[in-house]
């Protein structure tokens, strides 16, 4: 097998065709319990950097917002008060079981009014050109397969103008943080993952994906190459995680 | 790390007020009729910057804003303060030096809500506590707060007597306002009689 074939699914070398599988049966294990080990692990600051993700989004009524791998439907929520009646929010996700814990969550908050749930792969995303005003994608791109095959559906489908948001784990910015964040990572991680999903494993894959992601220039690069122009970053908990903002010229 | 903590300290003020508006349904509804309205709001001294976002009923404090915005408004933190306790909010507007730009409507509108507003704290704190323990709290609290208001009147009547009338030190606001007055006739009537001079020093200038 080719290294071109190959592609890295935490630590682990995979066939490119098996790496969506994998990914996917590490979140149909952990999708009812997602909500729950997102607070802990953080300690409920994801949800501060998703307020921050909003802030940055410029979102305001009438808007159309795609939120890619959506999830349980954290951002998907905010946006759909945002955007109000005449505006419209699409939730994206790849796989079945956390579109349908996202789902289910929005329309007992009764939240779904202006929510659209599409099941969708963001390397090709089933949406026409110059379709939507924002695109966020919070912990979700260092999941994809093709990250710049990614990349580049994301800005087919942004109208000209339109902002894209990417929230993700990157590199921390001191010595001393990375250090306690890998003890935190590899030790704690998966044992609070056995602990409340009984799966030590999808946390194990979250803790090495993180550390295979690019880290901040190299994303905003990726960005670039990708026709996205105004590429800025931000770190947030001191590099732990960053958002990065490019706009489709 | 400063970032995160400026979110924390926003979104803890954020939740005290919405949740604070929701015992005043007056309110809320007068802010569901702003929706989707954004004010910057930009403190000169110390150096600070954040924004005021309208939300259906509630109310949302953003730390970072990119776009535009209806309306603006800066000045000192001193301003602000004063700005938020004291009632006749268009006497501070004038005597500040705040600045205010964009759609004024809106910030007058703000302004009547702010006059108007209500909140039910006895209801907030029976929500907590029950509804006779909340009732006797909120009794307790607004007895404390009258009487709290009764002392620091008194105390300030008495110091003020003790400085007016005791050592001498102070005039009282009439004798205040009195010499103000007779200051200000003083200075107009000594301004006429500079300009008759002057009058008079020109005419004689040109007759000799």
């Amino acid at each position: 097998m080719s290294e071109q074939d190959t592609i890295d699914f935490g630590y682990q070398q995979v066939p490119v065709a098996e790496k969506q599988e994998k990914v996917a049966e590490v979140f149909h294990s952990v999708a009812q319990k997602y909500d729950i080990m997102n607070d802990l692990m953080s300690g409920g600051v994801h949800r501060l950097w998703k307020r921050f993700t909003i802030e940055l989004s410029g979102v305001r009524k009438g808007h159309r917002v795609l939120d890619i791998a959506g999830g349980t439907g954290d951002l998907t929520a905010m946006f759909s008060k945002l955007v109000g009646t005449q505006g419209q929010v699409v939730l994206a996700d790849i796989n079945a079981s956390m579109l349908q814990v996202g789902r289910d969550r929005l329309i007992d908050r009764g939240t779904a009014d202006n929510i659209e749930f599409v099941q969708a792969n963001a390397e090709t995303l089933p949406f026409p050109d110059n379709h939507f005003d924002c695109i966020t994608i919070a912990f979700g791109l260092r999941n994809v397969t093709d990250k710049n095959k990614a990349l580049r559906s994301m800005h087919r489908v942004l109208k000209p103008g339109g902002r894209l948001l990417v929230l993700e784990f990157s590199k921390p910015q001191t010595e001393w943080l990375s250090s306690i964040y890998d003890q935190y990572s590899f030790k704690v991680l998966p044992f609070m993952g056995k602990l409340v999903t009984n799966d030590a494993e999808s946390y194990q894959y979250l803790a090495e994906s993180i550390r295979m992601h690019p880290d901040q220039e190299t994303l905003a690069g990726m960005m670039r190459d990708a026709e996205f122009e105004a590429v800025r970053y931000h770190n947030m908990t001191g590099g732990i995680v960053a958002l990065h903002r490019g706009v489709k010229p | 790390m400063i970032l995160t903590s400026r979110l924390a300290l926003f979104a803890a003020i954020e939740t005290a007020v919405n949740k604070a508006l929701a015992y005043d349904p007056a309110t809320r509804q007068q802010l569901a009729l702003i929706d989707d309205q954004i004010i910057a709001v930009r403190i000169t001294q110390p150096s600070q910057q954040l924004w005021v976002r309208f939300s259906g009923d509630q109310v949302r404090l953003l730390s970072h804003w990119e776009d535009s915005v209806d309306a603006s408004i800066s000045g000192r933190l001193k301003d602000f303060i004063a700005l938020a306790k004291e009632t006749d909010k268009n006497q501070v507007l004038m005597s500040s030096r705040m600045e205010i730009s964009g759609n004024t409507q809106l910030l007058t509108r703000l302004q009547s809500i702010a006059a108007q507003l209500d909140i039910d704290w006895e209801a907030g704190i029976a929500d907590v506590i029950g509804d006779v323990p909340g009732h006797w709290v909120a009794s307790a609290l607004k007895f404390g707060n009258l009487f709290a208001k009764d002392v620091a009147q008194s105390v300030d009547r008495s110091w003020r007597n003790y400085w007016q009338f005791e050592s001498d030190s102070l005039i009282n606001s009439q004798q205040y306002q009195q010499t103000s007055a007779d200051i200000a006739k003083a200075r107009f009537e000594a301004d006429r009689l500079e300009a008759k001079v002057q009058r008079l020093q020109k005419r004689m200038a040109a007759t000799s």
